[in-house]
């Protein structure tokens, strides 16, 4: 027999059309409203200084997702998916909850196995055996982003952070695998973050990474206040405060 | 003296023409999206259990994780563990800048002469007959470059020498062509693993290219791995379609170990589905509805269906031409089919040589007459319909002999 579907090249059909016009909503109201969120299927690269409101913007992102009836995918390296829930509960409350049972909310933890817990597997929550066993993430990617489209789910990701990546793993491996994660995310419209830590990393790895992305958003503190700037392939908006 | 010990997969023995050898390396290569380290535990607790030792180098995730995956998979080797017929070699936890607990740790993984230095301990001390397994070779051409490449030849070596069988996990990112096609070439055995993404299926299909040092004609078949159990021949979906009160509903239930049914009295209204295991295969199974009046979920059913039985009524010869006309609805016509002459037991039946003939099938078509009502001659049908899916698998040519 011949294989029915005949190998990725029917995931990577899409990958190259044209992207979609609809901008979705992030949570961020100094984005919402100058250039009206981001474009559905944009992979952005969020860098900014520890301490500087990075991950609390990208959790309001997700959580808006969550709230517009979308499926989301948080995925963290430095957090147990569980304290990461925990974020989440203080946001949306006892949601957080519904969202998860839903499968709405979904977890790929690879901290765990680092810390040495054992890597008990629950509904909606994966656990990767290791930072550098990056099949196992794909793998794990694909069986919950399979189980959202059944449900017809638009998809939002967030990755917590490449940095850990870069902290295990050779730089060509970690290039390699989001060259090719992108690739699948891209041919899937899922609107993704990826943090990174810009100043713990040699100026051409981050210049590389950012070639890879469709959009860069910084975010930094100054004097109590939050500021983001955020380049796209079509839009620009300069250092501006954010609530 | 040479052996060979079989992977336990269905198909996958018969195409390796019997297993794996030992003397000879074999190649896992998987795409991004589709993990080999599962089938590799497998062939592992194989060895293991057959009473043959196995050494596991692995460079991306710790040895006591990999025993804890394994034992989700069903295979508990830590009784092996102990009695040090599965030794580890750990080229993962240096890389942290914690001390290994292993007998053959790597202190500076980042030093291929180390990694090799230690790995070839390990083989000297545990002996012949033994299962090497690389996990693995993308993440070591990472770390070394191609001079990995260059190390082939010495392992190959090393297999010959020690009686064992050389066994790598290969992640096909995208490397350079001309290093995969240098790996290809320097080994005897190559299995590959890819996704199937197709609507909503979500499995995996597994292709020898080359048993014993040849290319053979790739023949692609779909499975799935399965907590526990390992990997197991999947098949997405079985059509199972016949006229009105042909027995469909009771043959889904008849085969499956857990079928739901949306029923009107004794009538589906909506569809059968089912879930089939036997002998190291699964298959889904979808009965449609008889009545014409369904006819448009009929086609809708028919896509992806990798095989179809056709259930009739062996009583009632008027239904046949409908029979038929279902098929062409479901636009399943010329995918394998084997057709159910049921009801058998009832009188007036027509034996399953006359419904051959009055629904002018074609002689390669199986007609099975079965009860279905008191499974008789079910399983045997659905094995039917398996050989002819998989018809020449086992017999895979070679291209050049």
């Amino acid at each position: 027999m011949t294989p029915a579907a005949g190998s990725d090249s029917l995931t990577n059909r899409s990958s190259n059309t044209i992207m979609s016009s609809e901008m979705i909503e992030t949570g961020c109201r100094a984005i919402d409203e100058r250039v009206g969120g981001f474009r559905r299927g944009t992979i952005i690269l969020v860098l900014g200084p520890p301490m500087g409101g990075k991950r609390s913007i990208c959790r309001n992102f997700i959580a808006t997702g969550l709230r517009l009836g979308e499926g989301c995918i948080v995925s963290c390296t430095n957090t147990t998916a569980e304290q990461e829930h925990e974020e989440f509960k203080r946001i949306l409350g006892s949601d957080a909850d519904k969202f998860l049972n839903e499968g709405r909310l979904a977890y790929i933890d690879l901290f765990s196995s680092a810390i040495g817990l054992p890597l008990e597997e629950r509904q909606h929550i994966k656990r990767i055996p290791s930072a550098s066993d990056l099949t196992s993430y794909n793998v794990a990617l694909r069986e919950l982003l399979s189980s959202m489209r059944r449900k017809e789910l638009k998809v939002r990701l967030l990755f917590d952070s490449v940095s850990t990546l870069l902290l295990y793993n050779p730089f060509q491996t970690v290039s390699r695998f989001l060259h090719i994660l992108f690739g699948k995310l891209r041919a899937m419209n899922v609107t993704s973050l990826f943090l990174l830590d810009e100043e713990a990393h040699e100026k051409s790895v981050v210049a590389t990474v950012m070639g890879m992305c469709n959009g860069v958003l910084r975010v930094k503190s100054e004097d109590g206040k939050r500021l983001i700037k955020y380049e796209s392939e079509t839009t620009r908006i300069d250092w501006i405060t954010c609530d | 003296m040479l052996m060979k010990l079989k992977t336990g997969v269905m198909l996958l023995d018969d195409m390796l023409r019997g297993g794996l050898e030992t003397g000879a390396t074999t190649l896992i290569t998987s795409k991004p999206f589709t993990e080999a380290t599962p089938l590799a535990y497998q062939v592992a607790y194989r060895w293991l259990d057959a009473g043959y030792p196995v050494i596991y180098l692995t460079n991306n995730k710790r040895p006591d994780i990999i025993m804890e995956d394994m034992k989700r998979y069903g295979w508990d080797l830590t009784k092996f563990k102990e009695e040090n017929a599965l030794v580890f070699v750990d080229a993962y936890t240096g890389f942290m800048g914690i001390k290994s607990e292993e007998r053959y740790a790597v202190l500076n993984p980042y030093d291929l002469e180390e990694v090799d230095g230690a790995l070839l301990k390990a083989v000297n001390d545990v002996g012949k007959n033994s299962l090497i397994i690389i996990d693995s070779l993308s993440t070591m051409l990472d770390h070394f470059g191609e001079i990995v490449v260059e190390k082939f030849e010495e392992w190959r070596k090393i297999a010959v020498l020690n009686d064992s069988h050389m066994l790598y996990i290969f992640v096909e990112w995208d490397f350079e062509e001309e290093v995969k096609r240098r790996l290809r070439d320097r080994v005897d055995n190559i299995i590959s693993l890819s996704p199937i993404e197709k609507g909503v299926i979500l499995s995996d299909f597994f292709t020898i290219e080359k048993v014993g040092g040849k290319s053979i004609k790739p023949v692609s078949i779909p499975f799935r791995y399965v907590k526990p159990g390992g990997m197991k021949i999947y098949i997405p979906k079985i059509l199972i379609t016949g006229p009105y009160h042909a027995g469909k509903t009771t043959v889904v239930h008849a085969l499956s170990t857990r079928a739901v049914s949306v029923q009107r009295g004794e009538t589906t209204v909506a569809l059968d589905f089912g879930h089939f295991e036997h002998k190291g295969f699964q298959a889904d199974l979808f009965g449609t509805i008889g009545q014409q009046r369904f006819d448009p979920i009929l086609e809708q059913l028919g896509g992806e269906t990798l095989g179809v039985i056709l259930v009739v009524d062996s009583t009632d010869p008027s239904s046949f031409p409908r029979a038929i006309e279902m098929l062409h609805k479901a636009r399943v016509y010329g995918l394998p089919l084997v057709v159910f002459a049921n009801k058998q037991d009832l009188p007036g039946a027509l034996p399953p040589e006359k419904v051959r003939e009055l629904m002018k099938l074609p002689k390669d078509v199986p007609v099975i007459g079965t009860i279905a009502t008191k499974k008789v001659n079910i399983i045997e049908g659905i094995e039917e319909l398996l050989k002819l899916v998989f018809k020449g698998v086992s017999e895979s040519d070679v291209d050049n002999p």
